[in-house]
């Protein structure tokens, strides 16, 4: 395949996808293919060193938002149809069935993210509660020495001690099961993604 | 390896290659290739993301009669850099620690 072939093949792969993106990408390929032959490759290699353009388009699309890949998604089998006409009148009557499965999957989508924020606000409210238990408790040890007893004072204090202690202790691994869970929602939403991103 | 830290290294890799110099496309892969598997296809979408993320800035310069663009990096891009190392410092140190313990277990 030429370098002409390739860009054209990879431009019609890219289609549903906004113009600016695939311009962007044409592009950057086209750089790439020119520079390799400056570099003595042969047009053909330059090429074939590139994969696939269907490959291409799906690394492209999984960097892409989950709404900018239904768009595209959908403006890619309207182009598919023969009659725009016949397209419109599908879209309007099945409302009742795609309508309630797009909210659906923004609804798992926000699900998610909601469930893994209040686990790691929780987490964070944990530390913080115990910091101020301890800043807290220093403080009362110290009224209770000066109108209280010598053993309620050192109890509040003892107790302060230990709520300061797990705070430092937490700090590290909630900081740890953040980051994983960070991490858990990239995976979901790739999961999701690829319902989109593949058999294109 | 795993998808998400191989980006994560894969931006690394390309922040540290442009610490040097501004560079362009293929020569990026050319001097990130050493260091971790690349290809054309994988960093497109990592110079996009460090590009909207105000990690490179991106002008074009011509050269035999096209334009190249090169990428040049940004403060931001230096402090992620940074970043990473902090936290890969931490993952050596258990890595040397695991390392150790089994070397230990079949002496």
């Amino acid at each position: 395949m030429n370098k002409q072939a390739f860009l054209g093949a990879l431009r019609e792969k890219l289609a549903p996808l906004p113009e600016q993106e695939i311009e962007r990408s044409l592009a950057y390929y086209s750089e790439i293919i020119d520079d390799r032959m400056e570099d003595g490759m042969t047009e053909a290699d330059a090429v074939a060193a590139l994969g696939d353009p269907g490959a291409i388009t799906e690394t492209i699309m999984y960097d892409m938002s989950i709404p900018a890949l239904m768009k595209a998604r959908a403006s890619g089998s309207r182009s598919g149809a023969s009659n725009k006409t016949l397209w419109l009148v599908l879209v309007i009557l099945g409302f009742p069935l795609w309508f309630p499965l797009v909210m659906m999957l923004f609804s798992v989508i926000a699900a998610v993210y909601i469930t893994v924020w209040a686990l790691i606000i929780s987490l964070y409210a944990i530390v913080l509660s115990l910091a101020a238990a301890a800043v807290g408790g220093i403080a009362a040890a110290l009224a209770a020495l000066i109108d209280m007893s010598v053993a309620a004072a050192l109890m509040t204090l003892g107790l302060a001690l230990c709520c300061g202690a797990l705070t430092i202790f937490m700090i590290k691994p909630v900081y740890l099961i953040t980051r994983a869970l960070i991490g858990f929602t990239g995976r979901v939403i790739r999961k999701i993604k690829s319902l989109f991103v593949k058999n294109i | 390896m795993d998808i998400q830290l191989k980006r994560g290294f894969l931006e690394a890799c390309v922040l540290a290659v442009l610490t040097k110099e501004d560079s362009y496309g293929y020569r990026l892969i050319k001097d990130i290739e050493p260091g971790i598997e690349i290809s054309e296809s994988t960093l497109y979408p990592i110079l996009k993301r460090l590009e909207s993320g105000g990690m490179l800035r991106v002008y074009s310069v011509e050269h035999n009669g096209r334009l190249r663009k090169y990428y040049s990096i940004t403060g931001a891009g230096r402090l992620r850099l940074e970043s990473f190392l902090e936290e890969w410092k931490e993952v050596t140190a258990v890595y040397n620690f695991i390392i150790s313990r089994i070397e230990e277990g079949s002496q």
